[in-house]
């Protein structure tokens, strides 16, 4: 098993080495003679490391165990982000195929990991690079968070308390010294840039907009009426089916019951019943503030 | 371009799907939840009007505002314990007259007249009947009172305004505010405590109130903290502090276990459970009116039955044990005073004795026994027996205490002994009835383990500690 391991991390680290247009001398690859050997590698001469067919389908093979666990992880258990990546990589040599297809299947056949980075499908395919760094765009320039890169964790922790995850819609406000000032998931904030270095985004698509009245739930106030817009990707599985049971879905209108002794939790008058939601939920559910006459 | 046209479908098809929104699978259910909504608002009519009455809401500003709510609830749960305290003294002492005494005298005579041998009559009627008749007449009016006034409180709309103004609390521990509810339950039984916890449907906090239920001090073991109390810290201080002291001291007890509750929610949460799935929802239904008759049927069938039934199922095989181990002997000696001996040594570690440890390995199935079954060991190990009835193994309580504490002071029990006890009672662990009940409701070994062991492991470690700290300071 801990041969398996070797071999497979060396040739991951191979294949993403080459995939950034790096090169890799043998010398410096630990097992290198190994992968060579096993016909998973071959000498592109002069001393560099090049993958064979098999070796590119047998990384890509284990990229999608990591990928696919780390998804799972993220969906069906309680484990904090930080942890995805160290359990999945336990993981991820100890997996045969027929397990790494189960876990695709009860999952959904995802296409994305929770970090937005594509999984490779059983056959090895994967879609083209695409999308540039947050800190190339312009003042204004709105578009969609495509990947969040979790290393290092202390600044990856912060982008994801502020909302930061694939698919989430942003606006670039200003860029200056002290950061890149960006509306997004219903606030504004200021990243630092190696912060900024860690989002890639795209454009928007045709069919979307981007709204700047959205808000977080959190920042509703008594008396006044919202709609719900949506929930953020950072909420998933179990707590995410479980909003949408309680109604909070787009279109769901809710108003302010009731606070907490200490301010918290919330109770909200949505549909008819009174549920009470604690602030990390309330600050991922994006609403538009409605005007009281629209009130239903 | 291939020649086959279907290919290039598919292949066009393969391509768009990496265009696809990332949490695609989530939105599509969101927009089916949204459109049902849609659909549901404009065909169906709603003849209540949804907004909350102008009473609902001055009632839940007093309930949950931070001035009034505390108040509020420390004063229902003390009306709610006093009702129960009070109320089950005279139908407790009817059953014991009825089962334990007269039922006991009545098989006895019964048995005698069908020329039953001694040891057939000795071990249904003095191990197995008594000891059941014993736990029936303890638990079944407790239970029969506390659960259905938890109940309608329920019913009311009242508990779960608790969990409301308590959920920032249980938060820092990283359980749910529900948990308040599953832990006061837990004062009446843990078992019907741990059966609660389904109000809680976040697995990782399931977990959590499961596994902690044991900290809250249970109906079975409240008489053994004021017996102890009463007869070896009431005395400490002059006589007309004695009840306050030992009030006081059984109330400690109970706030230390909702600090062991607390902590080891905290601990569990951030280690072992860190994994189990999370969520929060915390509905606040309308108020209404308690429906009394059906409250007091549901709850004595779904409550109180099915509690006392799996006491009574484990507590007549601990009769029989009990028994059996103090009239076999073997070499000279019962098997009773070798578990006795065997357990000496870590029974003094930690400021007990083997008696006592013994007690609750006979113990396990109910805490209501260990007093009785502690005075059954030692009289039969001390020839101090003063007024103990002629056959071993029985159990039996003193209507005396000064009797009682002789009884215990002649086995050597010391003030150390008794705190050590008491400590010892609230941290041990979960009679089997609990832990049946928390397999059944986690269907897992593993955390049924857990949930025995951890509080045992907390119970030796203190006692341990207290013992340690008292021979330290030159106490005995």
């Amino acid at each position: 098993m801990a041969e398996r391991e070797q071999l497979e991390d060396a040739l991951k680290l191979l294949y993403d080495a080459l995939d950034s247009g790096e090169t890799v001398r043998s010398a410096d690859l630990p097992v290198s003679a190994e992968l060579v050997a096993a016909e998973l590698a071959r000498d592109a001469g002069d001393g560099t490391l090049a993958l064979t067919d098999a070796g590119r389908e047998y990384a890509l093979q284990v990229i999608r165990a990591h990928r696919l666990y780390e998804t799972y992880l993220a969906h069906r258990t309680g484990h904090p982000a930080d942890e995805w990546h160290r359990q999945a990589h336990a993981v991820e040599h100890t997996l045969d195929a027929e397990a790494v297809e189960d876990i695709a299947r009860a999952l959904g056949d995802p296409l994305y990991d929770p970090h937005g980075d594509p999984i490779p499908t059983a056959d090895g395919q994967l879609p083209p690079p695409r999308g540039c760094g947050l800190s190339e765009r312009p003042v204004g320039w709105a578009g969609r968070i495509i990947h969040v890169e979790d290393e290092p964790p202390e600044l990856y922790q912060v982008l994801a308390q502020a909302g930061f995850a694939p698919d989430v819609r942003l606006r670039i406000e200003a860029t200056g010294t002290d950061g890149t000032t960006v509306r997004v998931a219903g606030h504004t904030v200021t990243l630092s840039a190696g912060q900024a270095a860690l989002v890639q985004c795209d454009g928007l698509r045709p069919d979307e907009v981007f709204d700047a009245s959205v808000i977080r739930l959190r920042d509703l106030r008594e008396g006044e009426t919202a709609e719900v817009v949506s929930i953020s990707p950072l909420v998933r599985g179990l707590a995410r089916s479980r909003l949408l049971d309680l109604g909070v879905v787009p279109g769901s209108v809710l108003t302010i019951a009731l606070r907490g002794p200490g301010g918290q939790p919330v109770a909200y008058l949505i549909r008819g019943a009174t549920i009470a939601l604690r602030e990390e939920q309330t600050e991922r559910i994006m609403i538009r503030r409605r005007a009281a006459s629209e009130a239903a | 371009m291939s020649d086959d046209p279907r290919r290039d479908v598919l292949d066009a098809a393969d391509r768009l799907r990496w265009d696809l929104p990332q949490n695609f699978r989530d939105r599509w259910v969101e927009q089916t939840y949204a459109e049902s909504e849609r659909l549901a608002s404009a065909y169906v009519r709603q003849d209540q009007p949804s907004r909350r009455l102008a009473w609902e809401r001055r009632l839940d500003a007093f309930l949950t505002n931070r001035w009034t709510g505390y108040p509020t609830m420390v004063l229902m749960l003390a009306v709610v314990l006093w009702i129960t305290i009070s109320g089950a003294n005279v139908p407790s002492e009817l059953l014991a007259t009825l089962l334990v005494d007269r039922g006991t005298a009545l098989w006895h005579s019964l048995f005698a007249a069908l020329h039953a041998p001694a040891w057939l009559s000795g071990l249904l009627i003095d191990g197995i009947w008594l000891t059941t008749a014993w736990v029936v007449a303890v638990m079944l009016p407790p239970m029969a009172i506390f659960f259905p006034l938890f109940t309608l409180l329920e019913d009311f709309g009242y508990l779960p305004r608790v969990a409301f103004n308590l959920d920032s609390t249980f938060k820092w521990a990283g359980a749910h505010g529900k948990q308040a509810l599953t832990m006061t339950m837990g004062f009446g039984c843990n078992a019907a405590g741990v059966v609660a916890t389904r109000v809680i449907d976040s697995p990782r906090e399931r977990l959590i109130a499961i596994l902690t239920n044991n900290f809250s001090l249970c109906n079975g073991r409240w008489p053994t903290q004021i017996v102890l109390a009463t007869i070896f810290i009431g005395v400490l201080v002059p006589s007309h502090l004695s009840q306050l002291v030992a009030t006081s001291a059984v109330l400690g007890i109970a706030l230390l276990g909702v600090v062991f509750m607390f902590g080891s929610s905290w601990l569990l949460s951030r280690t072992v459970l860190r994994g189990e799935a999370s969520t929060f929802s915390l509905e606040l239904p309308p108020y209404r009116p308690p429906r009394v008759l059906q409250t007091l049927y549901t709850s004595l069938i779904d409550r109180t039955l099915i509690v006392l039934w799996r006491a009574i199922v484990f507590a007549a095989p601990a009769g029989a044990l009990l028994w059996l181990i103090t009239n076999i002997h073997v070499g000279g000696l019962s098997i009773a005073e070798y578990g006795i001996n065997a357990l000496q040594p870590l029974g003094w570690l930690m400021g007990l004795n083997g008696v006592i440890l013994l007690a609750y390995v006979v113990a396990i199935p109910a805490n209501e026994i260990v007093i009785p079954t502690i005075i059954a060991l030692t009289t039969m190990t001390t020839a101090a027996a003063v007024g103990a009835p002629e056959t071993t193994g029985v159990i039996y309580e003193f209507s005396d205490q000064n009797v009682l504490k002789s009884l215990l002071v002649g086995a050597g029990w010391t003030t150390l002994t008794a705190v050590c006890l008491m400590l010892f009672s609230l941290l041990h662990n979960p009679c089997s009835t609990t832990l049946y009940t928390i397999y059944k409701e986690t269907h897992s070994a593993k955390w049924t383990t857990v949930a025995a062991l951890m509080p045992i492991a907390f119970g030796i470690v203190v006692c341990s500690l207290v013992a340690l700290v008292w021979r330290a300071l030159g106490g005995s």
